[in-house]
């Protein structure tokens, strides 16, 4: 069997210092190597961060055109279902949107981008793309119009609920209620509530009773309001023209 | 502070948070003005303010420019006579609270809810922006 011969330290040290003089000359040679390489590996992770980060806002940039295409695909849908229910209602209506609020937390009132120039008159009702009441015009000017919202605590309309018992609908900033309601009457929860308006030959839904409270000495039902139309600060409205 | 009364000021007008923060900013912006500076600073304030939000707002139950050149003077009256720093929150509070109170009971049918809402939501609102004032606004103001 062969086995190699015990190599001695003084061998080994020898070795080691003719492998570097073998390389000391090509020192220089292996550092610039290196540092080429990693230079080059620097680069590439400077350029693939660059790259990502450029990556990342053009990510942003596209959710947001994605976002933008689903809120104009959303209003395209609310105004064909407004211009559906003009057809079918046989009505005039016309889309406003709100420019400003009244600066009073105290008053639920918007100024809306539509006055006397597009045919606006005071007392005209405003509807969302579903038909359900939003509120009613209380000022108008040539190019804007005060909106007052139902849940202004001056709102006040005589509704319907159900089939033919009638109260009086006010606003309030803790929410509508219905009041002048006799508590005789049977009334239930989610039971419909509408208006009729003299000018418009079709019933307007504004909600539909969230609860009912009586005491035994009251004469009418305290009766709360749950309003089903669109939240009119971020959507299209349309007055009833 | 005028650039920031004008934002506050726009942000009443474009409602940010639309109603679901009870709160007015330019109301809280004349408290801290009449805090902070000095009378015929706050009393200027709260009467161009209080103009422009008449201006722009439908029939109130009292006109502003009377309720922020009230407020300017009850603030500097009380900072007259107590020099504790404690003082400081009760009239912030019961600035708050007054107005609240007022107005929730000019209406028709007082509205107890929006009142409590208005009261917790304005002074958590005011002690956020008299921080952020405080901290970038008002040292400024100083340097400059």
């Amino acid at each position: 069997m062969y086995l190699p011969p015990q190599l001695k330290f003084k061998h080994i040290a020898f070795g080691c210092i003719l492998l570097v003089f073998l390389f000391s000359p090509f020192h220089n040679f292996v550092t610039h190597i290196a540092v080429f390489f990693s230079q080059q590996h620097i680069i590439n992770q400077e350029t693939a961060l660059s790259r990502i980060e450029e990556l990342r806002k053009q990510n942003i940039a596209l959710m947001l055109k994605v976002r933008q295409g689903q809120f104009l695909q959303q209003e395209n849908a609310r105004l064909k279902q407004a211009l559906r229910l003009q057809e079918e209602k046989k009505c005039t209506l016309i889309a406003t949107r709100v420019i400003m609020f009244d600066l009073s937390m105290w008053r639920r009132i918007a100024i809306v981008n539509c006055g006397k120039r597009q045919g606006l008159r005071e007392g005209l009702i405003a509807i969302d793309a579903r038909g359900f009441l939003v509120g009613k015009i209380i000022e108008v000017q040539n190019n804007y119009s005060r909106l007052m919202l139902i849940d202004d605590p001056d709102f006040s309309m005589p509704v319907f609920i159900g089939n033919d018992t009638v109260g009086m609908l006010t606003g309030g900033l803790d929410g509508a209620k219905i009041m002048y309601i006799d508590n005789t009457e049977h009334i239930k929860e989610r039971d419909k509530i509408w208006c009729k308006i003299s000018y418009v030959g079709f019933p307007v839904y504004i909600g539909e009773v969230k609860a009912t409270y009586t005491n035994r000495n009251a004469l009418f039902w305290d009766i709360e309001v749950n309003l089903l139309s669109e939240n009119p600060l971020l959507y299209d409205i349309f007055i009833i023209k | 502070m005028i650039i920031v009364l004008i934002i506050l000021f726009l942000f009443d007008i474009i409602k940010p948070f639309r109603y679901c923060l009870a709160t007015e900013f330019i109301f809280l912006g004349i408290l801290f003005v009449s805090l902070h500076y000095s009378l015929y600073f706050a009393l200027g304030a709260g009467a161009i303010c209080g103009y422009l939000k008449d201006a722009l707002s439908y029939h109130c139950a009292m006109p502003s420019i009377i309720v922020f050149i009230l407020l300017s003077v009850y603030v500097k009256y009380i900072l007259h006579h107590f020099q504790r720093d404690i003082i400081h929150i009760f009239i912030i509070i019961s600035a708050i609270s007054a107005y609240a109170f007022f107005y929730a009971f000019s209406q028709a049918t007082p509205t107890y809810k929006f009142m409590l809402f208005f009261i917790s939501q304005s002074t958590l609102t005011f002690f956020l922006i008299s921080r952020i004032l405080k901290r970038w606004i008002i040292p400024a103001e100083t340097n400059d």
